[in-house]
């Protein structure tokens, strides 16, 4: 392979990998934004939407079923969640700390439980291999670029455009003065809390094919979610749409060049970098 | 009245809580006293330093197993030198830290007399010189050879399948069918060396050459930046993974149509742990070495059998009414463990850690027959480097299933030591 | 005349802090009643527990004669009353439009159009898709103000509205407060300044150590040198 066709390949892929870890840090950022606290289990929301579309396929063989329901079921349960568990807790950080740990571990344990220890794969729903400069290439993987953009488009709108989504903007920006303009606060963010679990479950299972699916997959993300994070900026979800991608792209454009451990290792310094002379986020603005 | 109720069952369960965490802490001080009594009745204590939870739990939960049913087995036979067995678990939770701390709390809090030991390496590592310190024979699972002879001791022992046997084996199979250009695609961790260090003088010295060698750091789930690297020439790929990201290689190796270019050659921690028969045809075609079959038809004795009906599986190898999948290739060894074990204090009169030395002397160069005691087939403990000398198998996955092509039989040495123990002082 | 807001021994606390100690005061129909002190005695807390944001631990608040102290926070705002909070509390991230259809919760209340709140902030129309937070202090307070009568309240709570003001616009906030009571809603307003509130308020109360302390009308107010020195520490 030449090493622009490698070049053009792994840019092709950081887009999409980069999106499928934007689905899970926009959840992320978003319940940041809203409470404040950092959702340790939030990884095992992705896990659940891949096992949760295994099984559903199990029974119905249909992955467009799957790819609906699972994350509806993964949202209820982050609905539940927050309303049962976290509520109580969520103006104090480090017990939310230790709670949503709890709910890590309670869910993989849960779910290994049932579905054992061994990682399983969910087919890809087509299989399409388009020959891309004379290597195949996954026509799944572009689907999933195009549907998680079109996810995060929508998620956009909703925020922009309904009511829910002014309600969502205003708790982050002032908890406080929404309760004082009449907007049910605690009812927002369970439904946020909902939206971020949605979000990363369509995730899982849209990831699955690609990698596989087993019990400790969110432990697996959650790093690389919190990196986007803090790259991005706390809060800011365009920022964390951007570093996904960003850091994607920079794994997979610097591996062509140097070893796979350096990459990774690159990473890592750009978000030392963005830590020391940003800690605010790479995309912040300079306002406020 | 309702919250009169409600601080009663509190104070309940607090109490009952103080109870449980007084008699938990007193544990360490009965047990000691409880030795001073019985004497040499009291049970002789295996301790099991095992992967239950954590990313390895698909392997820890069958050998976990495989142990207990083996002490089960000794104990209803009378026990061991007229004196029962008792088996104690700890979870490494497939963390190095925790892992080595809990080798300490088997030896030193539950009294453990051997440890049988886990099979992620980095536990392993700690646990070596642990068991040094603390004077306890220790058969570790890990494949990592070079964890063994860089940090272990005249009281440790390779519990397990020799990496460096798969190697000396498979190799020079693979150059013979497969291909002469090779090239490797193996975790950036010492097991990955073991394979890419240990296999490419064979491949040189058998006149094939080795293209190019890609180490990916652990926790990759994305292969296709590295698979790019692959040169377009290469025969053999060769992949050295585990667990679930090692799906991922298989997945993405045959999304981008390797499958069909090159012969992909790889460990059999690739395939272990899943079904290959739910995984969409993504592993057909691949070769692999193990040190034993998952699937019962390749070595269909009446000991197997029953080892395997303890376990719960089918003839597959698939957990009957449950999720999991057996980790074929290793299961055995947990269970041969303890007979290692029974075997030496027999042959030592072994009575307590005192006599360790008659142990391992006793152990060292002891070879046995393929039986009950030892279902995965014959084999030595090698003396020098403590390894032990064992059958293993050349496996093809064909129409999604695991089909064993090639047995080879451990005749010889394989590879000579690269320590010797025997000189160590116990 | 009928009271719309009926406070009776309110007393709240924050965390362990013992903040309002039984404030009693009520605001009649049409009024602009005020609620003057010092930094720190409670009057915020007042206004907040009004709204529910701090909720009184003893006591009772009733609004058009309906005990609301117990009922969920952010309904309160829906029946009615509009709050302005002292630092106006604008949200800085959204346009002025969305900080102003933001109040319109319910589908119940007859809201305002755009063209009643331009009457009274012509400002606010030419600012309508700029952020909040790019606004002026000035046109900020505008904005509050305007959030909060969006929704049609019978009740608006003012903190502090021309505080950090300049005169002129400090000025014209407070002819707008007097125009909005001029139709017909009723108007609780705490103030740190009693120059601020002579002229345009009804009714006065000093608070002091979360208790009110003395109320009366402004002109009584202005005569008693000793009260005034006592409750609020300076001359008029």
């Amino acid at each position: 392979m030449g090493i622009e066709v490698h070049l053009f390949m792994n840019m092709m892929n950081g887009l999409v990998w980069g999106l499928i870890i934007a689905l899970i840090a926009l959840g992320l950022v978003l319940i940041f934004g809203l409470i404040k606290i950092l959702n340790i289990s939030h990884g095992e929301f992705y896990m659940l939407g891949a096992i949760f579309g295994w099984y559903l396929i199990q029974y119905t063989q249909n992955f467009w079923l799957a790819l609906v329901l699972s994350p509806l079921l993964v949202a209820a349960i982050g609905l539940f969640i927050e309303w049962g568990i976290l509520r109580p807790t969520e103006d104090k950080p480090i017990k939310t700390l230790i709670v949503t740990l709890g709910i890590s571990l309670i869910l993989q344990y849960t779910v290994y439980w049932f579905y054992g220890g061994s990682p399983q794969r969910i087919v890809e729903p087509f299989q399409y291999h388009l020959t891309l400069f004379g290597s195949g290439y996954s026509g799944y993987r572009i689907f999933v670029a195009i549907l998680s953009m079109a996810v995060i488009a929508l998620l956009g709108l909703f925020l922009q455009k309904t009511r829910i989504g002014l309600w969502i903007r205003a708790v982050k920006q002032d908890q406080e003065m929404a309760i004082a303009v009449g907007i049910p606060t605690k009812k927002v963010i369970m439904i946020t809390f909902a939206l971020g679990s949605f979000l990363a479950a369509l995730g899982g299972i849209l990831a699955a094919p690609i990698f596989s699916v087993d019990f400790l997959m969110g432990l697996e993300i959650l790093p690389t979610a919190f990196m986007v994070v803090i790259i991005g900026g706390p809060g800011n979800l365009m920022g964390a749409l951007g570093a996904s991608i960003l850091i994607a792209e920079l794994e997979g454009i610097s591996s062509v060049f140097v070893s796979p451990t350096i990459s990774r290792v690159l990473s890592l310094v750009l978000m030392s970098i963005v830590l020391l002379k940003r800690p605010e986020g790479i995309f912040s603005r300079a306002r406020r | 009245m309702e919250k009169k109720k409600k601080r009663i069952s509190r104070r309940r369960f607090l109490k009952a809580m103080g109870t449980g965490a007084a008699l938990l802490s007193a544990e360490p001080f009965v047990r000691p006293l409880g030795g001073f009594w019985a004497q040499e009745r009291s049970p002789i204590i295996i301790g099991h330093q095992c992967d239950y939870t954590g990313f390895l739990a698909g392997w820890g939960y069958w050998m976990d197993m495989a142990a207990k049913y083996a002490i089960k087995l000794i104990n209803d036979a009378g026990g061991i030198a007229g004196r029962k067995v008792e088996y104690v678990m700890e979870d490494t939770a497939s963390d190095p830290a925790t892992g080595t701390r809990k080798l300490r709390s088997l030896i030193q809090r539950l009294n453990a007399d051997f440890v049988i030991g886990c099979i992620h390496a980095g536990p392993a590592t700690g646990s070596l010189p642990v068991a040094k310190e603390l004077k306890t024979v220790y058969f570790m699972q890990s494949s990592s050879d070079e964890v063994i002879t860089k940090f272990g001791s005249r009281y440790t022992f390779m519990g397990g399948g020799v990496e460096l046997s798969k190697i000396n084996y498979g190799v020079p199979w693979a150059v013979k069918n497969l291909g002469k250009k090779f090239t490797f695609c193996a975790y950036d961790m010492a097991w990955g060396y073991t394979h890419v260090n240990g296999s490419t003088p064979i491949i040189e010295k058998m006149g094939g050459k080795v293209l190019d060698k890609i180490f990916i750091p652990l926790g990759t789930k994305d292969f296709y930046p590295y698979l790019g690297k692959i040169p377009p020439e290469t025969e053999v790929l060769y992949g050295v993974f585990s667990g679930p990201p090692a799906l991922g290689f298989l997945t993405q190796t045959y999304e981008i149509g390797l499958h069909k270019k090159m012969k992909r050659y790889v460990d059999v921690g690739v395939m272990e742990g899943f079904n290959t028969e739910k995984i969409g045809g993504v592993a057909e075609d691949c070769w692999y070495m193990t040190f034993f079959p998952r699937r019962l038809k390749f070595k269909d004795t009446e000991h197997v059998r029953n080892l395997r009906k303890a376990l719960n599986v089918d003839e597959e190898g698939v957990e009957i009414g449950g999720p999991q999948v057996l980790c074929g290739s290793r299961y055995w060894a947990a269970y041969e463990n303890v007979f290692w074990i029974k075997r030496a204090i027999e042959k030592s009169g072994w009575k307590s850690k005192k006599d360790n030395a008659a142990f391992i002397e006793a152990l060292e160069g002891m070879c046995v027959k393929e039986g009950l005691e030892f279902i995965q087939g014959d084999k030595c403990m090698r003396a020098k480097d403590h390894f032990i000398l064992h059958d293993l198998w050349m496996g093809h996955i064909e129409n999604n299933k695991m089909e064993e092509k090639t047995k080879f039989s451990f005749k010889e040495e394989p590879f000579p030591p690269a320590v010797d123990y025997t000189k160590e002082k116990v | 005349m009928d009271s719309i807001l009926n406070l009776q021994e309110i007393h709240t606390f924050y965390g362990k802090s013992h903040i309002l100690h039984g404030i009693t005061l009520a605001v009649h129909e049409n009024e602009i009643v005020c609620l003057l002190g010092r930094n720190g005695v409670g009057k915020t807390t007042t206004l907040k527990s009004i709204m529910g944001l701090t909720p009184a631990n003893r006591g009772n608040i009733f609004f058009q004669g309906r005990d609301i102290t117990r009922i969920q926070d952010y309904l309160i705002p829906r029946l009615g009353i509009g709050y302005v909070p002292q630092g106006r509390h604008i949200f800085p991230d959204l346009t002025v439009r969305e900080n102003l259809k933001i109040g319109i919760v319910g589908n119940k209340v007859q809201v305002k159009t755009y063209e009643e709140i331009f009457s009274y902030f012509p400002i606010l129309r030419e600012r309508l898709n700029q952020l909040g937070g790019t606004l002026s202090g000035g046109e900020q307070q505008m904005l509050a103000l305007a959030r909060a009568l969006v929704p049609n309240p019978t009740l608006i709570l003012l903190d502090e509205p021309t505080e950090g003001l300049m005169p002129r616009m400090a000025k014209l906030v407070v002819e707008i407060i007097q125009k909005i009571n001029r139709t017909g809603v009723s108007i609780l307003w705490v103030e740190q300044k009693l120059v601020t509130v002579t002229e345009v308020s009804h009714r006065i109360h000093l608070i002091s150590k979360g208790r009110v302390e003395y109320q009366g009308t402004p002109g009584e107010l202005i005569q008693n040198r000793e009260i005034q020195l006592r409750y609020i520490g300076v001359k008029v």
